[in-house]
């Protein structure tokens, strides 16, 4: 089964892709954070790089938890694309401007208690890249700003929550 | 494909996404804002307004003007606590029945969340005469819903059942719904067939 699907991967292998993971941490900032604390944060990209630019589409999942309470938690699975560009390019190394776009699927809970909805995201961020042969690694700094709009008769209310991202990726290609 | 046109493919997403349901918004919101300063008005006639801190029962509170009546009010970032205070005239002289900070709202609200607390005790007073004193409160966020007062038009208010029951000297039981706003505080309230609505307000000082 696991040979089949590499022989499935192996074309976009091949082509240039490459495929990584990444660990960070979520930090909520404004009105968010008064109530979250910092959480954990993970994710997968499958990116393709050609010269100075790169496109990415990756999932990221986190989890804040509540500031003192302990069973309230806020979970967020992100899914959409991001387009880098390398500012400063070296052969080894790079510093990489990025922005994108995800729609993420979130959900609040309180021991039974659960609301579920989903936000557009756009992303900006900034990164630090290394290159050794086949691998990738990157140190990067991501702005979310989730965009929720509500219409109510003539009134429409449009709303930004920011989450701020720390994170260390790997990605190797062949 | 360019970089630049692939770059529009997660844009034409987020185009595609609508407008969300305002989940994070409400994540990230304070529903029940006890700012010094702020002044809420209600139809039929009622005013409340957030004063300055005070130390009462042991505790730094916030001193709420309910109708320019002082009420003690704590808040942390998991609950909100009024001050009940029951007292009894006996031989010339007032009496505690009971004294402790009630809690009025489990923080953070989300729906389906339900909290109870209770207070139970016998007082003495004067050696013979005996006094059970039984404060029961539960409460139930039931729903988000949009709604429309005098002052205005609020998003994502949070639906709250309140039941409290007291026996004591005397005894009651009330039954209420109120609807917070986010950022805003109560914007709604119906008991007992009467209904209560935000006419105006301030958060914080008066610009």
């Amino acid at each position: 089964m696991l040979g089949m699907s590499s022989l499935l991967l192996l074309p976009f292998v091949l082509a240039g892709l490459d495929l990584g993971g990444r660990i960070g941490v979520a930090l909520p900032s404004g009105g968010l954070g008064v109530q979250h604390a910092s959480g954990v944060r993970l994710g997968a990209a499958l990116g393709l790089s050609f010269g100075r630019s790169r496109v990415e589409l990756d999932y990221d999942f986190a989890e804040l938890a509540g500031r003192d309470a302990e069973p309230y938690r806020l979970r967020l699975h992100d899914l959409g694309g991001r387009y880098g560009f390398e500012l400063l390019h070296r052969p080894s190394w790079g510093i990489e401007a990025t922005a994108g776009a995800s729609l993420s699927a979130a959900s609040r809970s309180l021991r039974a208690a659960r609301e579920t909805g989903y936000a557009p995201v756009g992303h900006l961020g900034a990164g630090f890249i290394h290159r050794q042969g086949p691998t990738r690694f990157c140190l990067g700094l991501d702005h979310a700003l989730f965009v929720e709009n509500r219409s109510s008769g003539a009134t429409t209310r449009l709303a930004f929550t920011s989450l701020l991202g720390l994170h260390i990726g790997v990605a190797y290609a062949r | 494909m360019p970089a630049s046109r692939l770059s529009l493919i997660p844009l034409l997403l987020l185009g595609l996404a609508g407008c969300g349901d305002m989940l994070m918004h409400r994540a990230g919101q304070d529903y029940f804002p006890l700012i010094s300063g702020s002044c809420w008005t209600f139809e039929p006639a009622r005013v409340d307004s957030v004063g300055s801190d005070s130390t009462v029962a042991g505790r730094r509170a916030i001193v709420v003007y309910r109708d320019f009546a002082p009420e003690f009010w704590l808040k942390t970032t998991t609950e909100v606590r009024r001050l009940i205070r029951r007292t009894v005239i006996r031989g010339g002289s007032e009496h505690v029945l009971e004294e402790q900070y009630g809690l009025e709202y489990a923080l953070p609200l989300v729906v389906g969340a339900s909290w109870a607390e209770l207070f139970r005790d016998t007082v003495v007073l004067l050696g013979t005469d005996t006094i059970a004193v039984f404060d029961s409160v539960w409460a139930r966020v039931v729903a988000v819903e949009d709604l429309t007062t005098p002052a205005g038009s609020f998003f994502q208010c949070y639906q709250i059942h309140i039941n409290r029951e007291v026996r004591a000297e005397t005894s009651f039981t009330e039954s209420r719904t109120e609807w917070l706003s986010p950022g805003v505080g109560l914007v709604r309230l119906a008991s007992g067939g009467d209904t209560t609505l935000l006419l105006d307000y301030h958060i914080g000082p008066r610009p």
